[in-house]
């Protein structure tokens, strides 16, 4: 279609759809992950009880919210439509704060949490990158 | 060996593993805590873990020969092996930096609980009792910090101001490093599952001239566990809680939460009684429907006085003895705890709880005691005919409670199915009145009989002896240490003033009791003879002896006959028993692991007189228990036999 100079071009960013893809399979490894530790930590490390409901609660709002960022991020990338992406870009920011949440504030880190947590907020870093980008090409037609 | 200075960048509590600036060679990633702070820190913060996840086999493999390294280098010569030998269960540490530091204790462990590494169970490092400086003071409110600095933390350190023998981490020790063998501790960490923390390492040395050199150092420990903790933001939880302070306002949950039984009256205690089951349990209080709620048996408390409010445990068997003070003019109706009333006339339940049925207290036996101790049973009517009442103008009351003896009896689920109480009342005319009081517990259809032994008799308890009546067994006497008996020496000293009392044959107990005869004529010989026998041997003297404590009536093989043997010398016409001397030959029975004491032959003994009568004479009985065992033979279990035999066709081609 841009060959031929009518329509629309293909403005999709494939990198940010694959890193879109690869960051789902990997958030819900790390959402079952971080489950199958919080029942370690429960059991070995002594908790009480309103910081383990924080963490856990605070778990699956992340979750929500990461779904719907996805999801709204694949779509606008595909329809080649500024809102959803727009809409994806905030939502990767509280993103983002949960997964430094979990890497520095909640009530026990450990090591292994450090590594997956580091992991999400590069891929958060490579997409905020990629979905300016798109943005930016999205709006200039 | 690295030595990684850590350099902080931010003072925050948050540390996250970053690669560090000493990349060494074969992409090693040194493992060190560097201050994650802002954004760029953070950035950098996830770059190196990025790259650590990538790397990590070869941290681990790195790891591994860092440890060894620092093994070599270290002054002791096998840190796993001497961890192995203390029982250690900790995660093999990595040793990366065996620098010493002098800036201890910087890694937020302020309220960290410390442990020695010996004792550390990996899986529960935490909670743990904080170590504190100085001896506990009692107040609750000067509770001490917890002490976390691990140079300054020793967990064999056993005495104060003194030395400990091969505790390398003792301060008392200054010169006695020299005479140490070992470390008992050589690593004082403060927690196993940390990921990087301070430890301290305690080592000797061997100078020139043979004596020991201490050598501590503070070492940066990494724990290669991929399940450490990294940060830790519940400082709290790696100590136990202080306690709350009782104030007005918590005290009741307080007293919720931590209340555990103690004293209290007794009107209190039976309302929080706990058994509500389906019987009662031993000690539990036996609840009756009375003022008090409880059965209660008067017992002396520090002295001789009474004190009502002791309670009867189910089961327990009590027995006291006490005086009540005693003022005969008022004290004498009014009084309750020498009326009758209080200790009959109420009921028991039969189970605890209120929603049980009663049990009257049945009064078996009223007794009635004169003045002068003359006692004669009354026929029991009831117990409100016996109340206590002033007589002869004042001077003495009558009817007053001496003696009181419960018999309960319970079934096997721990109903309570009847109480009997047997009450011995007399007449007093001066204070204060001394008062015994019994209970005893009998299961329901169960022999009540107790026995001296099981099977082999006990030390202390009396012997077991009756009479053989032909075709029925043994008899024996229902009270069992009146079963055989000798004399008892009594301060009167005179045989013929006091024959009735005696005293009962206690096994493994020699006795020797006696007392004197004054003969003015011996023209009654006869008479005398048979009164001294009568003093000697009493009015019914068995002719079987129970050859164990357990042994039943009508097996008769179980029980010994007693042989009688006279000493008689002829030469006089005037023969009278002047001893009398129970010889009781037993034996150990059995294995020697528990031997029974069976008893083998019991011989009476009788001397008569071998001079003549006159003056005043000694009679004496004495009882001996001698042992007869045989030296142990040595059994042996028979040798098994192999009954192996060949099928017959075993040799079959050839024979």
């Amino acid at each position: 279609m841009a060959a031929r100079g009518k329509g629309i071009p293909i403005l999709s960013s494939a990198p940010l759809e694959f890193l879109f893809f690869l960051n789902t399979w990997y958030f819900t490894c790390y959402f079952i992950a971080e489950i199958l530790m919080f029942i370690y930590k429960g059991l070995v490390l002594p908790y009480s009880p309103a910081n383990l409901t924080l963490d856990l609660v605070m778990l699956f709002l992340y979750l929500g919210v990461e779904i719907l960022r996805l999801f709204f991020g694949s779509k606008g990338n595909l329809t080649q439509r500024s809102l959803p992406l727009a809409v994806c870009l905030t939502l990767t920011l509280p993103c983002a704060m949960m997964a430094v949440y979990y890497l520095l504030l909640q009530t026990y880190v450990l090591r292994v949490e450090v590594i997956l947590n580091a992991i999400l907020l590069v891929f958060c870093l490579f997409e905020i990158v990629l979905e300016i980008a798109t943005l930016a090409a999205f709006s200039r037609y | 060996m690295y030595n990684n200075k850590p350099s902080r960048l931010f003072s925050g509590d948050f540390y996250c593993d970053t690669f560090g600036s000493q990349n060494t060679g074969s992409g090693f990633i040194s493992l060190d805590t560097a201050s994650c702070g802002g954004v760029m820190d953070l950035i950098l913060c996830l770059l190196g873990s990025v790259l650590f996840f990538l790397n990590l086999k070869s941290v681990f493999s790195e790891l591994n020969t860092t440890a060894t390294e620092s093994q070599l280098s270290s002054n002791e010569s096998s840190w796993d092996e001497d961890a192995a030998t203390q029982n250690s269960s900790l995660p093999p540490f990595g040793v990366t930096a065996a620098t010493e530091e002098p800036a201890f204790g910087s890694y937020s462990t302020d309220a960290w609980a410390t442990e020695a590494p010996i004792t550390v169970s990996p899986s529960l490092g935490f909670p743990r009792a904080a170590p504190t400086v100085t001896p506990s003071q009692p107040l609750i409110s000067s509770l001490q910090t917890p002490v976390t600095d691990v140079s300054s933390l020793c967990p064999c350190n056993l005495l104060e101001n003194q030395c400990d023998v091969n505790c390398c981490c003792d301060p008392g020790c200054a010169e006695e490093f020299a005479l140490f063998t070992g470390c008992s501790v050589q690593q004082v960490i403060t927690d196993s599952m940390l990921c990087s923390q301070t430890a301290a390492i305690y080592s000797l040395n061997m100078t020139v001239n043979g004596t020991m050199q201490r050598i501590s150092t503070l070492t940066n420990l990494i724990n290669p566990d991929f399940f450490c903790i990294q940060t830790n933001n519940n400082a709290a939880g790696l100590s136990f809680g202080t306690p709350e302070i009782p104030t007005n306002g918590n005290f009741d949950t307080l007293v919720k939460t931590f209340s555990r039984p103690s004293f209290s009256s007794a009107g209190t205690a039976s309302s929080t009684s706990p058994s509500q089951a389906s019987g009662y349990k031993y000690g539990d209080l036996i609840q009756t429907n009375s003022i008090k709620g409880i059965l209660t048996l008067p017992a002396p408390a520090g002295n001789s006085w009474c004190s009502n409010g002791n309670p009867v445990g189910f089961l327990q068997n009590q027995q006291a003895q006490c005086n009540v003070k005693f003022n005969l003019a008022t004290d004498c109706t009014n009084l309750s705890s020498v009326n009758i009333a209080s200790y009959s006339n109420f009921q028991i339940f039969q189970t605890p709880g209120a929603a049980s049925s009663l049990v009257n207290i049945t009064l078996r036996s009223v007794t009635l005691q004169s003045l002068d101790g003359m006692r004669s049973q009354s026929s029991v009517t009831n117990a409100s005919s016996f109340a206590p009442s002033v007589l002869q103008n004042g001077t003495v009351c009558s009817k007053v409670v001496l003696q009181v003896n419960y018999v309960i009896t319970y079934s096997e689920a721990g109903v309570i199915m009847n109480a009997e109480v047997s009450i011995v009342l007399g007449v007093v005319n001066a204070t204060p009145v001394q008062q015994s009081f019994q209970v005893t517990f009998v299961q329901v259809k169960t022999t009540s009989t107790p026995v001296s032994g099981n099977p082999g008799y006990i030390n202390g308890l009396p012997l077991l002896a009756g009479s053989l009546i032909a075709g029925s067994g043994i008899v024996q006497s229902t009270n069992r240490f009146g079963q055989l008996m000798v004399m008892k020496s009594s301060s009167v000293q005179d045989c013929l003033a006091l024959p009735g009392e005696r005293l009962p044959v206690l096994f493994g107990i020699n006795m020797v009791s006696g007392c004197s005869l004054r003969i003015n004529n011996i023209s009654n010989c006869s008479l005398l003879s048979e009164q001294i026998l009568g003093v000697l041997i009493g009015s019914n003297f068995p002719d079987y002896v129970a050859s164990f404590g357990n042994s039943q009536a009508q097996n008769v093989l179980d029980w010994v006959q007693i042989n009688t043997v006279t000493t008689a010398s002829s030469s006089f016409s005037c023969n009278i028993p002047l001893s009398l001397d129970l010889v009781i030959q037993w034996t150990k029975y059995g294995s020697l692991v528990n031997p029974q004491a069976q008893i083998v032959s019991l011989t009476r003994k009788f001397t008569t007189n071998s001079t003549a009568l006159q003056g005043t004479l000694q009679i004496s009985s004495t009882v001996s228990f001698v042992d007869v065992s045989a030296a142990a033979q040595p059994g042996y279990k028979a040798p098994p036999t192999i009954d192996a035999k060949l099928p017959f066709d075993f040799f079959f081609p050839f024979v």
